[in-house]
């Protein structure tokens, strides 16, 4: 199984002054010196970002040193670092490497389109006509969509949107004590009732913020780590990957995919919920922790809310979920996130989280969903 | 002497200002395999089949969920669940005080735009239904 042996971030919010391939190289040099090992130690790279422009993880590598390693560029939306991340790990399990890097990288810039895009499309064109069926079917934001999640739980199960705001100030507690975090400033139930409504009834702070940053994580096999002295091991014994099985209700798609997801990285890890010590889930909006929590197991459908409300998800709560502060403030900037969860959870099973250090954290779970349904989950365990 | 240019769909096949009943269906595709899809497909998501056939969705249906779009008009947008156990996504004729999950309401055909020969063009909405006291 693959171990994880270093990683490193570039801290989230605004970085003017850099290029992406400027972030994805701070990220590495920071993951190569928590790892001790140089540049020219890795033997493959996957850099993962989502519209960040072609191949920035060739531009990272060049920066670096030209060696001549195997570089991919994935973009699989939010879930970007997340593929890069299991694809270093399946390198190494492969038994083709012995040392694989992941970095995942992001700049809040122009808007690209989804079709690839950029400005408004042709008349007469395919994406032209894709977009007047988007017109006529009501454009929202992604925030409207999580909107109507919102209001469907509320009349499903008598919720109210303070619950859901009580996950934005909960995440907004646990960015305080980050010093990666981009919102870091202190925010009351007050506020987030009285921000700008978004996409009725999500108010700004029930969504996730836009910013650059850049992560890594660098995985060795089981001989490296023996060689290189690791000990303790921290190893992915998980690592699943799902797309939606079938269009059902598009409300509930990617909770339905979580619990695909979730379910069989479970049997990979031969684990249930109960073995699980923290959470890194993709909060993008209030209502997915509370979803996800569900699918994850770790609560009854209907149940999410109250336990939100009764600090079950808070540190030093049952079971901790979104440590760092979470997409809604420890930030988002697409490719890079969910390799910020492996760095949150590899300092929180070395015990090395400080204030916000989740007592005896041996095993943690990471989960992103990005856009069309892709969904990936891995377990990362200390030995 | 000008003939105003009858109105029509901003987008071919997607629904039908005036169907068999003289109503207006958003059209969906049902396969063989009995899944239906909206906007109607040509590959089946259940089965990858390609027996499928277009068909009206019932021209009534009732709101899941809904949230407003941004902008400088408040707009109201709501998924539409169908009998036929569809889902369409869409924009509602209410203002968003008049509005509830559970609502019933049907298809209409409202003009949004004018082609370049000045043809108005037609999207669908949905309407709520009065119900009774
Ligand atoms: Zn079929």
């Amino acid at each position: 199984m693959a171990i994880v042996v270093g990683v490193g971030m570039v801290p989230f919010g605004r970085h003017p002054d850099k290029t992406v391939a400027d972030l994805g190289t701070g990220a590495v040099l920071a993951a190569l010196a928590d790892a001790g090992l140089p540049w020219r130690a890795i033997e493959v790279m996957h850099c993962g970002a989502a519209g960040a422009g072609l191949t920035p993880g060739t531009r990272i590598g060049a920066q670096l040193g030209l060696t001549g390693i195997p570089i991919t560029n994935i973009d699989n939306a939010s879930a970007s670092g997340s593929s890069a991340f299991r694809l270093a790990c399946r390198d190494v399990d492969s038994g083709s490497v012995d040392i694989a890097l992941a970095v995942g990288v992001g700049k809040f810039g122009r808007t690209l389109r989804l079709d690839g895009g950029v400005g408004a499309p042709e008349p007469g064109t395919a994406e032209y006509r894709e977009r007047q069926i988007g017109a006529m079917q009501g454009p929202l934001p992604p925030a409207g969509l999580f909107a109507m999640r919102t209001r469907r739980r509320m009349y499903e199960f008598g919720s109210n949107l303070d619950q859901f705001a009580q996950v934005a100030v909960k995440n907004r507690k646990h960015a305080m004590l980050n010093p990666y975090a981009q919102m870091r400033e202190p925010m009351t139930l007050e506020d987030v009732r009285n921000a700008r409504v978004v996409a009725d009834p999500l108010t700004v702070p029930h969504c996730c913020p836009v910013g650059d940053g850049g992560a890594a994580a660098i995985v060795v096999s089981e001989r490296k780590a023996r060689e290189l002295g690791i000990a303790p091991a921290i190893r992915v014994i998980a690592s699943a990957f799902r797309t939606p099985t079938l269009a059902g209700v598009m409300n509930a798609q990617d909770a339905d995919t979580t619990v695909a997801t979730v379910q069989a990285a479970y049997e990979q890890a031969g684990l249930g919920p109960r073995d699980i010590d923290l959470v890194q889930v993709h909060d993008a909006f209030t209502v997915e922790e509370i979803e996800y929590c569900e699918s994850m197991g770790f609560c009854e459908r209907g149940s999410g809310e109250a336990a939100v409300e009764r600090g079950e998800l808070s540190i030093g709560g049952r079971i901790p979920f979104s440590t760092d502060g979470g997409l809604l403030s420890r930030g988002h900037p697409l490719g890079p996130t969910g390799l910020a969860q492996v760095h949150e959870t590899v300092l929180q099973l070395r015990g090395a989280a400080g204030q916000r250090q989740v007592e005896g954290a041996r095993t943690g779970l990471v989960h992103m969903v990005g856009i069309g349904g892709v969904c990936l989950v891995h377990i990362l365990q200390r030995e | 002497m000008s003939v105003e240019p009858a109105a029509k769909p901003m987008v071919e096949g997607i629904f039908t200002p005036a169907g068999s009943d003289g109503l207006a269906h958003l059209l969906c595709s049902r396969c063989a395999c009995g899944a239906v899809a909206f906007p109607a497909r040509e590959r089946c998501a259940a089965c990858s089949g390609t027996d499928l056939v277009v068909e009206e969705v019932p021209n009534e249906g009732t709101i899941y969920s809904w949230t407003t779009s941004p902008g400088r008009t408040v707009r109201v947008v709501a998924q539409v669940q169908f009998a036929n156990g569809l889902m369409a996504q869409g924009h509602v004729t209410a203002e968003p005080a008049a509005v509830r999950i559970g609502q019933r309401v049907r298809t209409v055909a409202v003009p949004v735009d004018y082609a370049d020969d000045g043809t108005p063009l037609l999207s669908y909405a949905f309407e709520p239904v009065e119900e009774a006291a």
